[in-house]
């Protein structure tokens, strides 16, 4: 094998090219390269000079470049709506100094991801933005599904409708530098009184991330008032894989309490 | 792998592996008041400020650290010129075994940085990276206040 | 209380702007060339033999220098516990064993240029392994069918109960007075099962060591470590090298909490050096410290109690289950101290038995962890006291007080358990626990919530006490000493063998021995700990060093004082008693003349019938008073999901003289910390085989900053006439008041008692849901 070897490069098309070879991985300064075996790969592409770190607003949406990090995200958050559930979700991931080097973009591309990005990514509605092979724009189950598209193709941006809205994020953690065991991420719009296009997103399960679409169905059009908490825990069915941490089965209860005050909360939380 | 780094303003060229961090980097050159206490991004033992911004140094690939400014406890004070931060810790009775204190000092120096006057809130938001086992925080935290009280006043 | 001008001030520890800045060496800070990395190879099975081993890939490996195994070492039998000579740990012990005990037992070292290719060695070795049927439960390791760890050529080093045929790692039993008389005097009877956990020290600065020759042929060994006299004996031991030929330098200690007390890494490094003739490291990753070094030891404590309805304690029973892991490492000793330090508090009682059994599994070892039994017998003590008042409606504080031992009394306990041994009868100087009980009270506002469930939606708050004694060194074992000299600008060279890890003994013994000759604490220029410097120590632990060295240190200061005086004497043509040294001079008030500290060497260097002032002196302790401790802990949980959480902490101890109040409140505040983490988050999780799953920060969750509670902690002065200056330890002690201050608060809160630590909001749901069933 030859020398291992670092690229550094400006242009986005240069970047495109050095991934054709499959052993070059592209680096955006996370830390999920950083524990793990790279005794077999060729190279390194290093992100960093490819001005992919910026937050853009046009009209309605926001565009957030892939070497974004999470703590530039929140600090940056005045160009989004403030405290829209991404933020608030970045806000309290990993720890101070790690938020500074994760990317938005280097987390997805990554299996498993951080939860705290991932429920409000799909909550938002969010798209992925490729270059390279397979450029385009993917919505994150797409992407999800198809792996592959990755291969010899490049994140460059994640792009979402900033509106108004009513949102809470979740975190289930044992101390404030913990993983979380699960996230729920509740978004949901209002149309007077009623719930209009709820998104109930939980992460962390068995199926890695859920949206609990029965339970969206159930809010679609309902006043809060309405609600009924058995109704909506009814709705909440979700499995956790044995995790010795902590019992499955309590986590399965517990998330479906916490949807329930995800809910309430996200109610009384205009964004 | 040859290159220069910036650390704490001066040019320092250095040898590293492919896939070297930063925190052996610059132990390997004699920047050893960068701590090691796990290698994994959660003790913040190793924290750097890199263009200004802390990060734990086990998670940099140093070969991505060319070209920025790096700074350890010793950039921004000395045992013969400290920083007011420095002299708060110890102050305050900040400092037990010291060996979290380099991180939890540059910690302190990027958030009063960015915010002159945090409050109890966000002064634990901003130590949420650097772990101590002895002190139990509490002096810690008197040890940021005070720190933010004199740099106003100086 | 007493007026003194060094003592009782909170003056800046003296090492910490070094700290602070940087500039202080840890072990792996030091520069050494031609340096030999090390990788520990560690078996994967909780119980295993190795038949083989395979290390000619490693070998053939460029810069691959040694591989070390069972094969090409020495087998002396030891115990890795860094305790005094002979050690009560048993010797079951070698460098190298072919018999892997536990998963993280080693099984080889990589001996190489640098750690990368050590590291990338340690995947070439390739060991053959018989895997053998583990024993992961404490409950059965007595039985006859168990699994055997060790074989009967392990031994104690003392007389003491040893029988690995058993799994039986020690056994302490004693008692006083008469069960039976107690049971039929009593109303009823309380009876209940306690669980402690694993717990992890996670002193940031990981275990590390380095050795090298020096210039003369000498080994240096410079590491981490709370007991650097022991390293050297048992280095000594182990290697075959002779003690005159090995320094032990300890430079600062980024933390121990009992975890350094260990020799486990110290004899590898040094094999290395002797064997190759070339500097050796040894650092040990975060999963290795987790697996492989020491841990707290779970222990089962049954309780019994039986009690009259008027609230009198008829007797106590007391069956302790220490589990001590795959090796024996102060099996005896923690055993004990579930009883010795625990059991003397509530000295009114007639009739006592206490029965404690350490057992051998194919798990984790324990080892000395800040509290040693102590913590783990608490967390009983305190709950149980908690669930009688609570049947008989009588006020907790209060019962704490008719019933704690008092100053001038005794326990029979002292004196029929020391630690593994029999101990030594002492009756109390000094108690300040009622004002500390006070204290806690008053700051949580204890009679406004204890049992008003207070609620606020589906969260409901509650309140809990607990109390503690600890120890201040081991009477009759432990000794300390201290050597001085003066120079000639009236500074002093403190030199000690007394090892300071972080605690600031360096400046509490310096406050001692300036406050005793009337200086500056700048005076001081303190040296510790450096085996070829400074004079014996037992070391950091059993909370001694500020009651056992600084008696030492005002000892020996004493003694220059009296070389002071006596030169001054000659200087001023005075007569003894006319003299007083004060402000680092010695002032004849009669002639209304004085001599300056600086005059005074100068003139005993330079001028007539010259000398160097100096002085060295030991203390070795026949008691050992106990510090008192008092806690509440205020919390809050989610009756639906189970979530806790501490809102408030308050901690009050009573140490005696704080020598530096400042860094006494530290202490209790790190101590503390720890403390709540170990009843709420931290755990050792376990696969069915034994394997520890959770080995690093990012899963073994210890606090950061935004998860500390509220915090209060106060320093109840009390004045200890066997104590330097009034003083007595308060380094552990805070460790044992949060596992039942809590624990006895969540019950406070829910009506429900979890016996099993730690409390995880899992088994708090649980708990209510049971409750609701009920």
């Amino acid at each position: 094998m030859s020398e291992q070897k670092w690229y550094y490069t400006n242009s986005l098309d240069e970047a495109c090219e050095l991934l054709r070879d499959h052993t070059v991985l592209p680096h955006g300064g996370g830390t999920q390269l950083n524990n793990i075996d790279l005794s077999h790969i060729h190279g390194l592409l290093c992100l960093k000079d490819l001005n992919l770190n910026y937050i853009k607003q046009t009209s309605q949406e926001v565009e957030i470049g892939s070497m974004t990090t999470y703590a530039d995200i929140v600090q940056k958050s005045t160009k989004i709506s403030t405290d829209n559930i991404l933020i608030s979700a970045l806000k309290n991931a990993a720890n101070t100094p790690l938020r500074n080097r994760i990317t938005i973009g280097g987390s997805l591309g990554f299996i498993p991801q951080w939860s705290d990005l991932i429920g409000p990514l799909l909550a938002l509605e969010a798209k992925i933005l490729l270059i390279g092979k397979n450029a385009g724009e993917y919505s994150l189950s797409q992407f999800w599904r198809h792996r592959d598209l990755l291969k010899s193709s490049l994140i460059t941006a994640v792009r979402f409708r900033d509106f108004p809205h009513h949102a809470y994020h979740y975190r289930d953690v044992k101390t404030n530098n913990d993983m979380p065991l699960f996230t729920v991420s509740t978004l949901f719009d209002m149309d007077g009184e009623r719930i209009k296009k709820p998104h109930v997103i939980i992460a962390g399960t068995r199926d890695r991330v859920s949206e609990i679409t029965e339970l969206e169905n159930y809010l679609a059009g309902k006043k809060i008032s309405e609600l009924q908490e058995s109704e909506v825990i009814r709705r909440v069915k979700v499995t956790f894989v044995g995790k010795r941490v902590t019992d499955p089965d309590y986590l399965a209860s517990k998330t479906k309490i916490e949807t329930w005050r995800s809910i309430i909360k996200a109610a009384e939380n205009r964004l | 792998m040859k290159a220069v780094l910036k650390i704490n303003g001066t040019e320092v060229p250095v040898k590293f592996d492919f896939d070297e961090h930063l925190l052996q980097t610059l132990r390997n050159h004699g920047f050893t008041e960068v701590k090691n206490g796990c290698e994994e991004g959660e003790c913040g033992a190793c924290l750097v400020l890199l263009n200004g911004k802390p990060v734990n140094s086990c998670q940099v690939f140093t070969a991505t650290a060319i070209g920025d400014e790096i700074t350890t406890v010793k950039g921004i004070g000395t045992l013969h010129q400290p920083h007011i931060i420095q002299e708060c810790f110890v102050e305050a009775g900040a400092v037990q075994c010291g060996f979290c204190t380099p991180g939890m000092v540059l910690a302190t120096y990027a958030l009063l940085q960015d915010n002159p006057d945090p409050s109890d809130d966000e002064i634990k938001r901003a130590l949420s990276g650097n772990l101590c086992r002895c002190t139990g925080y509490v002096k810690i935290i008197d040890a940021v206040k005070r720190s933010a009280r004199k740099m106003k006043i100086t | 209380m007493k007026n003194y001008t060094i003592v009782g001030k909170s003056e800046k520890k003296i090492d910490s702007l070094s700290l602070a800045t940087g500039e202080s060496k840890f072990v792996d800070d030091f520069e050494l060339k031609n340096l030999l990395h090390c990788k520990i190879v560690y078996s994967p099975y909780a119980f295993a033999k190795i038949l083989d081993i395979d290390d000619s890939e490693a070998r053939a490996m460029t810069g691959v220098i040694d591989v070390l195994h069972f094969k090409n070492t020495k087998h002396i039998l030891h115990t890795t516990a860094g305790q005094g000579f002979p050690e009560p740990s048993p010797y079951d012990t070698v460098m190298f064993d072919h018999i892997m005990r536990f998963a993280g037992d080693r099984a080889a070292m990589i001996v190489a240029e640098s750690p990368v290719i050590a590291a990338r060695a340690a995947k070439k070795i390739f060991v053959d392994y018989q895997v053998l049927q583990p024993l992961l439960d404490p409950e059965i390791a007595m039985e006859p069918d168990a699994p055997r760890l060790h074989d009967s050529n392990r031994y104690a080093a003392i007389p003491v109960k040893y029988e690995p045929e058993r799994n039986l790692a020690a056994e302490v039993e004693i008692g006083f007075g008469d069960i039976s008389q107690g049971e039929s005097e009593a109303d009823f009877m309380i009876d209940h099962t306690y669980h402690a956990h694993y717990g992890s020290h996670c002193a940031i600065e990981p275990h590390s060591v380095k050795t090298y020759f020096d210039e003369m042929g000498r080994l240096v060994i410079v590491t981490a470590t709370q007991v650097p006299f022991h390293v050297r004996r048992i280095v000594s031991k182990v290697c075959q090298f002779p003690l005159s030929k090995i320094r032990v330098i300890k430079p600062r200690v980024g933390g121990g909490f009992g975890g350094k007390q260990e020799v486990f890494l110290e004899q590898l490094a040094a094999t290395v050096t002797i064997k190759h003739k070339q500097p050796c490291r040894i650092v040990l990753t975060r999963p290795e410290v987790f697996q492989s070094s020491r841990t707290r030891h779970p222990v089962r404590t049954r309780l019994r109690m039986g009690v009259k309805n008027t609230g009198e304690i008829t007797f106590l029973e007391m069956d302790s289950l220490l589990n001590s892991g795959a090796y024996g490492t102060h099996a005896l000793t923690v055993l004990s101290n579930c009883g010795a330090k625990v059991l003397p508090l509530f000295n009114k009682i007639k009739n006592l038995h206490f029965l404690g059994r350490s057992v051998y599994t194919n798990l984790p070892v324990g080892g000395a962890y800040r509290g040693y039994g102590a913590t783990q017998g608490y967390l009983a003590v305190n709950q149980h006291i908690d669930i009688i008042c609570r049947r008989l409606h009588l006020d907790l504080p209060q019962f704490i007080k008719d019933n704690h031992i008092k100053v001038g009394e005794t326990s029979e306990v002292f004196k029929a358990l020391g630690e593994g041994t029999e101990g030594v009868t002492q009756y109390i100087h000094s108690c300040g626990l009622d004002e500390c009980i006070d204290y806690c009270l008053h700051e949580i506002d204890w009679y406004n919530k204890r049992d008003k469930k207070i609620r606020k939606g589906d969260r409901v708050r509650g309140v809990g006490l607990s109390v503690a004694m600890q120890g201040s060194g081991i009477p009759m074992i432990d000794m300390a000493s201290a050597s001085m000299k003066m120079n000639e600008d009236g500074s002093f060279n403190l030199d000690m063998g007394a090892t300071d890890i972080g605690t600031g003994s360096d400046t509490i013994l310096a406050q001692i021995a300036a406050e005793e000759l009337s200086t500056n604490l700048d005076k001081m220029i303190v040296c510790s700990s450096d085996t070829d410097r400074t004079p014996f120590d037992v070391g950091a632990y059993a909370s001694s060093t500020t009651y056992i060295t600084g008696r030492a240190v005002k000892k020996c200061a004493a003694k220059i004082k009296e070389q002071i005086i006596q030169v001054a004497r000659e200087i001023l043509s005075s007569s003894a008693n006319e003299l007083i040294v004060q402000n680092s001079a010695v002032i004849d008030e009669k002639q209304n003349k004085s001599v300056t500290f600086s005059e005074i060497c100068t003139y005993a260097i330079y001028t007539r019938n010259q000398f160097q002032i100096a002085a060295s002196a030991s203390e070795f302790v026949e008691e050992s008073p106990p510090p008192f401790f008092a806690s509440t802990a205020e919390v809050e949980i989610d009756t639906k999901t189970g979530d806790i959480k501490v809102l408030k902490y308050v901690s009050a101890v009573d140490c005696g003289q704080a020598i530096n109040p400042q860094l006494a409140e530290g202490q209790i505040e790190g101590a503390v910390a720890n403390g709540i983490a170990y009843a709420l988050t931290e755990q050792y999780i376990f696969s069915d085989k034994g394997n520890l799953i959770n080995k690093n920060f990012k899963t073994y969750k210890i606090p950061v900053a935004a998860d500390m509670p509220e915090m209060k902690t106060k320093v109840i002065e009390s004045h200890e006439k066997t104590g330097p200056f009034g003083a007595k330890s308060v380094g552990e002690i805070g460790i044992n008041g949060p596992t039942p201050a809590i624990a006895n608060a969540i019950y406070d809160a829910i009506g429900v008692r979890i016996f099993d630590a730690p409390f995880t909001s899992d088994k708090i749901y649980r708990a209510l849901k049971s409750a609701l069933k009920l």
